[in-house]
């Protein structure tokens, strides 16, 4: 069976697990849809709302994908590495044929296919509570592919944190503490023109915003641009190789 | 013949803390190592250094090559503290650990050997009482038929009853050939399970060998207790000495027995009890480990 096997094995222990676990899988799908309810039915974002928030409907899907992009896959893996380290499952993963990488891979899978289901439910309750169609097919394509690749980046990056931290308490604080900067400075919901000039390179810094802006292209212009997800392909792939070697052994 | 497990001069700190000190020891195949030893004495330290969960110092060799080389299907572990995905069924667990392995046992006949009944096979794990949890994770831990257990005190929190089938199954195991490390707080299971014994304390090992032998050699043939004890020794047994406010004699000949006996009708001593025993792995934890 080999390395696809014990993959397939994990993730299916790991979703199996996630389905059972009611409040979790409330609130993994309630979550984003309590922000389109605020800024899409509350706020009405658009040019008639001022503010923050005068760009166009459809430039704000791309931040209500960015949430659950960013939160369920952060706060997920960290919990789940700590939950893992406090029951011990590690040492079976030490001593047993499964690598650290393969446990990381069906994780972080697992992760992005619930991601990808609470996106394609974001995206139809955005068309039905705000004025913005649905994006071609190849463009939802694309809005897909960015999530999964964003939401294993940012599970491999919980991960780091769920290693790293040493409680449950302290994955979440810390979890919350990268989050929170990011959503928001991550050209999500507020226009980078609204930011001082020279907070700019930061937010090229954010991983974030290279999981927004291929999205935004779809979902605002119509233009689908595989290659504008070759940063975030390129952070994914060095998040996994790192929480994989920081993984706890104990 | 080469040993299943060997460890030569193994040592392991944690921070300033010494966990393990030059510990040297063999595992024949198809034998059981049992660890015993007070809380903290490294016992858990010494099995994670044998699984290569660790990286002490000193040399592990399981059949002859470094632990880090040996395939890893063979190694069976279950951790002393340790809990699986609480909401998944015995079942569940079963298939999807022993798929990590690449092996697809039947999950019931795996549960089956641990005494796990068919009324608990699809119930969520954490709905299940603590024995017959640890039961299923000693079944996690044998799933895969590995040549090498180790299981860090498998019976804890398991009643009388599914303590003595769960030695059975072990001892079935120990017949078909697999090597087994345990390490255990019940001298009734290492009575009953090991071949050779190992007491650690402060992560040195005071004594390692055979039961039989270890009784020999540390504690002798026959114990004597009088309880309690009497105001002063006996001076004809003057290796006598006061353990928990029990006179103890280890050691203890018949013909010193009956002279300690004769001694104590001429004092003014009220015994409630005067026991003369043959000597347990007890007595001899005890003289190595509680020694004043």
């Amino acid at each position: 069976m080999g390395v696809g096997g014990r993959i397939t094995a994990e993730a299916q222990l790991a979703l199996r697990s996630f389905l059972r676990r009611r409040t979790a899988v409330f609130f993994t799908f309630a979550f984003p849809a309590i922000i389109v309810l605020i800024f899409g039915v509350l706020i009405q974002v658009g040019p008639a709302a001022g503010g923050l928030f005068s760009e166009p409907p459809s430039y704000y899907v791309a931040g209500y994908l960015a949430v659950v992009v960013l939160f369920t896959p952060l706060s997920r893996l960290g919990s789940t590495v700590a939950r893992h380290r406090d029951s011990n499952r590690f040492v079976l993963l030490a001593v047993g044929p499964m690598s650290r990488l393969e446990w990381l891979i069906a994780h972080t899978l697992v992760t992005a296919a619930i991601v990808l289901v609470a996106a394609a439910l974001l995206l139809v309750l955005v068309t039905g509570v705000t004025p913005v169609g649905l994006p071609s097919a190849a463009g939802a394509g694309l809005v897909a592919l960015a999530v999964a690749i964003g939401a294993v980046a940012f599970g491999a990056l919980g991960a780091l944190i769920g290693s790293l931290t040493r409680s449950t308490d302290g994955v979440i604080a810390a979890a919350n503490a990268l989050a929170l900067p990011l959503l928001f400075l991550s050209e999500t919901f507020i226009p980078p023109a609204l930011l001082p000039a020279w907070f700019a390179p930061a937010m090229a810094l954010s991983p974030l915003t290279y999981v927004v802006r291929p999205i935004r292209l779809v979902t605002v212009e119509g233009v689908v641009d595989p290659l504008g997800l070759v940063p975030i392909a390129a952070v994914m792939l060095l998040a996994l190789f790192a929480a994989a070697r920081v993984l706890p052994r104990l | 013949m080469q040993p299943a497990v060997a460890l030569t001069d193994v040592s392991h700190h944690y921070g300033e803390v010494t966990a393990l000190q030059e510990v040297s020891l063999a595992v024949a195949e198809g034998s059981v190592l049992a660890i015993v030893g007070p809380n903290g004495a490294g016992k858990t330290t010494l099995v994670r250094a044998i699984a290569g969960v660790i990286d002490p110092n000193g040399q592990v060799a399981i059949d002859g090559a470094a632990a880090a080389q040996v395939d890893r299907r063979r190694i069976g572990i279950l951790p002393q503290a340790f809990t699986p995905a609480r909401r998944l069924t015995p079942r569940e667990l079963i298939r999807h650990h022993a798929a990590r392995y690449d092996a697809h046992p039947d999950p019931a006949a795996v549960l089956g050997r641990v005494g796990l009944g068919v009324g608990e096979l699809d119930r969520p794990y954490e709905r299940l009482s603590g024995g017959q949890q640890r039961r299923v994770c000693v079944a996690m831990a044998i799933a895969h038929d590995p040549t090498l257990l180790l299981l860090d005190e498998p019976t804890a929190g398991i009643d009388p009853a599914g303590r003595r089938a769960l030695w059975a199954e072990l001892e079935r195991i120990r017949e078909a050939g697999t090597t087994m490390v345990i390490t255990s707080h019940s001298f009734a299971e290492v009575d009953r399970l090991a071949d050779q014994v190992c007491i650690l304390d402060a992560g040195r090992v005071l004594a390692a060998d055979a039961p039989a032998a270890l009784i020999e050699t540390v504690a002798g043939g026959h114990r004597l207790e009088v309880t309690p004890a009497p105001a002063s020794l006996p001076p004809v047994a003057p290796t006598a000495e006061v353990v928990d406010g029990r006179l103890r004699l280890a050691d203890c000949d018949l013909e010193t027995a009956a002279a300690v006996l004769r001694w104590l009708a001429e004092t003014d001593a009220t015994p409630r009890r005067i026991s003369w025993d043959r000597s347990s792995l007890a007595d001899v934890y005890a003289m190595l480990t509680e020694a004043p």
